[in-house]
């Protein structure tokens, strides 16, 4: 289906359009040298007027036609050209006919050439200004066109951006999962009263997790949980290896903080900082407020910035995630630690948790 | 070299522009005096190749004239109103030049008087240079209005075509983001499960526990064998 050519608000700006052009054709009377010493201003006046509405009689004839030939319904571009140049000649023949009847020809001159004189007159004029309007108007609709494909595109980014979220939020890191049960099946074997306490973190660690997967927003509280529950397993399975502390003052648990994040920096903290180490380290989590803002951090005493290789993959989705949730003013800052590993700090504003709790 | 290339086209278009603009104009003047004159004197179809001249090289000069205002803004758009405004100085320089050109220095000192009188009947010079100069301001300005509404035109279309672009890029990431989670995507819960009846399985029948952890490693290292590639 070919988009609609005509419309009752293009017709509206076509007949704006064509009084315009009829109009400043008509100001060509006031540009004849000889009129100002030879006439009265006020009688040049009234013959401009006379004049403008001749031409107008002419003008409306040809837009009464270009318009009806617009609304009739034609597939092939060249064949609605050829159809408005042909309403256009119609129109200024049938205009200079009506107009022929006030005022006459002059005497001794053909008839037929000088109604082809003004009607080619006509068809300059009229052409240019179809043209004009046509263009005008297939940019307007390419315009419209453009607006609504780009608000598919935002929507379609929108829905990456939640499947994005979405993904981030229900999965779990499968090497940590698979890594712990063969520790548990290994245990169970040789050390049954470990593989339990193994196994029972674990599963405490999962119950404090799963229902943060479904929220946007948590609380301080759950998160330093879930970074407890982590670390209890991981401390069954790395023993002297890890060192674990928590520096988070009860009165600001309740605060609200973005799921996951923490355990995104512990995760890290594990895998690149203590990980590689055969002496393994420590690890601190703390929260503090500085002015408006909550700041946690995570310290580790590992390989630290240079071995980690800078940020990976999880680091920049956070980064990303705490840009969306927060705008620019949060953020993370990964620093040294002294004397060694990595201090990682995740600022966000201080709000107290709504209805995101689980 | 392609700089100067462009360059050259671009001039070269302003001219043919013009020309050809002039060559309508001067056919739309000579179809309007041709009955009133041309039996009277004579000269026919000849009166058209007289009047040719005077209206090409005017509105060639009004092109260039506009041309050389797009071509200071290059490459950026010429705004509207310095548009209007090359066109009514350009129009009347035009006039005024080619006035001079034709009228004084080809008929008066040269003596070469073939031009306008031939045609049209005598006219006062302020005349002629009024009447130019609203005959270029008329129709050099439909056909600037035509000129920037195609460009226009263009400018939409090739927007459009890149917002489709950009649309498809969004689909297909979309499309890929919502298969690589499905891939990467190991139910929590049913994990959560799993390990829940594993703990109660290892109290009461430790070999069987032992046989389901297995099981769920093996399904594991597969899941995560699939995960290998992506």
């Amino acid at each position: 289906m070919a988009p609609q050519w005509m419309s009752w608000s293009s017709l509206w700006r076509g007949g704006l359009l064509a009084l315009a052009v009829v109009f400043v054709l008509s100001t060509q009377l006031l540009f004849q040298f000889g009129l100002y010493g030879a006439w009265p201003l006020p009688d040049i006046l009234a013959g401009w007027l006379a004049h403008f509405l001749e031409q107008l009689v002419v003008g409306g004839c040809i837009f009464a036609f270009v318009a009806a030939a617009a609304f009739l319904p034609t597939r092939r571009a060249l064949r609605k050209h050829a159809l408005l140049i042909f309403a256009i000649v119609l129109g200024a023949l049938g205009g200079e006919l009506l107009l022929m009847q006030r005022l006459p020809p002059p005497p001794d001159t053909s008839l037929a050439v000088f109604l082809a004189s003004r009607v080619a007159r006509w068809l300059v004029v009229a052409g240019l200004a179809y043209l004009y309007f046509a263009f005008r108007r297939q940019a307007a609709q390419a315009a419209a066109a453009i607006h609504a494909s780009d608000l598919q595109r935002i929507e379609l980014d929108r829905r990456m951006t939640e499947a994005r979220l979405q993904s981030l939020r229900s999965q779990i890191e499968p090497h940590f999962l698979f890594n712990t049960l063969a520790n548990v099946q290994q245990l169970y074997r040789t050390d049954p009263g470990r593989g339990r306490r193994l196994l029972a973190s674990f599963v405490a660690y999962l119950r404090t997790a799963l229902p943060q997967m479904r929220h946007d927003e948590t609380t301080l509280a759950h998160e330093v949980d879930l970074a407890r529950t982590y670390l209890d397993v991981l401390q069954v399975r790395m023993g002297e290896r890890l060192k674990v502390s928590f520096d988070v003052p009860q009165e600001l648990t309740g605060i609200a903080f973005p799921p996951l994040a923490l355990s995104t920096l512990t995760e890290n903290a594990i895998k690149h900082g203590l990980n590689p180490l055969p002496e393994g380290g420590a690890i601190e989590i703390s929260a503090r407020i500085e002015e408006h803002w909550l700041k946690v951090g995570v310290a580790d005493t590992g390989a630290g910035l240079r071995a980690s290789g800078g940020s990976g993959a999880g680091i920049a989705n956070l980064r990303a995630r705490l840009a969306a949730l927060y705008g620019r003013e949060s953020g993370l800052s990964l620093v040294a630690n002294s004397p060694r590993g990595i201090r990682a700090t995740i600022t966000v504003p201080i709000r107290a948790a709504g209805n995101g709790e689980a | 070299m392609a700089y100067r290339a462009t360059e050259t086209r671009f001039w070269a278009v302003r001219a043919v522009y013009g020309l050809g603009l002039g060559a309508v104009v001067a056919a739309l003047e000579f179809a309007l005096y041709a009955p009133l004159v041309s039996e009277r004197d004579g000269i026919g179809l000849f009166g058209l190749v007289l009047l040719l001249p005077d209206w090409c090289g005017e509105f060639a000069l009004l092109s260039l004239v506009v041309g050389y205002a797009e071509y200071r803004e290059r490459p950026r758009e010429l705004p509207a109103p310095k548009l209007a405004l090359a066109l009514v100085l350009g129009s009347i320089a035009s006039a005024l030049i080619w006035y001079a050109v034709m009228d004084v220095v080809l008929r008066d000192l040269l003596g070469l008087g073939l031009f306008i009188d031939h045609v049209g009947q005598q006219v006062a010079w302020e005349g002629r240079i009024l009447y130019h100069a609203w005959m270029m301001l008329f129709f050099g300005g439909l056909a600037v209005a035509v000129e920037s509404s195609q460009r226009r035109h263009g400018r939409m279309l090739a927007a459009l075509r890149a917002a489709q672009l950009r649309r498809a890029g969004a689909q297909q990431r979309l499309a890929q983001v919502s298969l690589g989670s499905l891939q990467a995507r190991i139910d929590p819960e049913f994990v959560f499960r799993t390990l829940s009846k594993l703990e109660r399985l290892y109290a009461s029948d430790p070999t069987q526990a032992d046989g389901l952890l297995d099981e769920l490693i093996a399904f594991l290292r597969q899941a995560l064998a699939d995960l290998q590639p992506t």
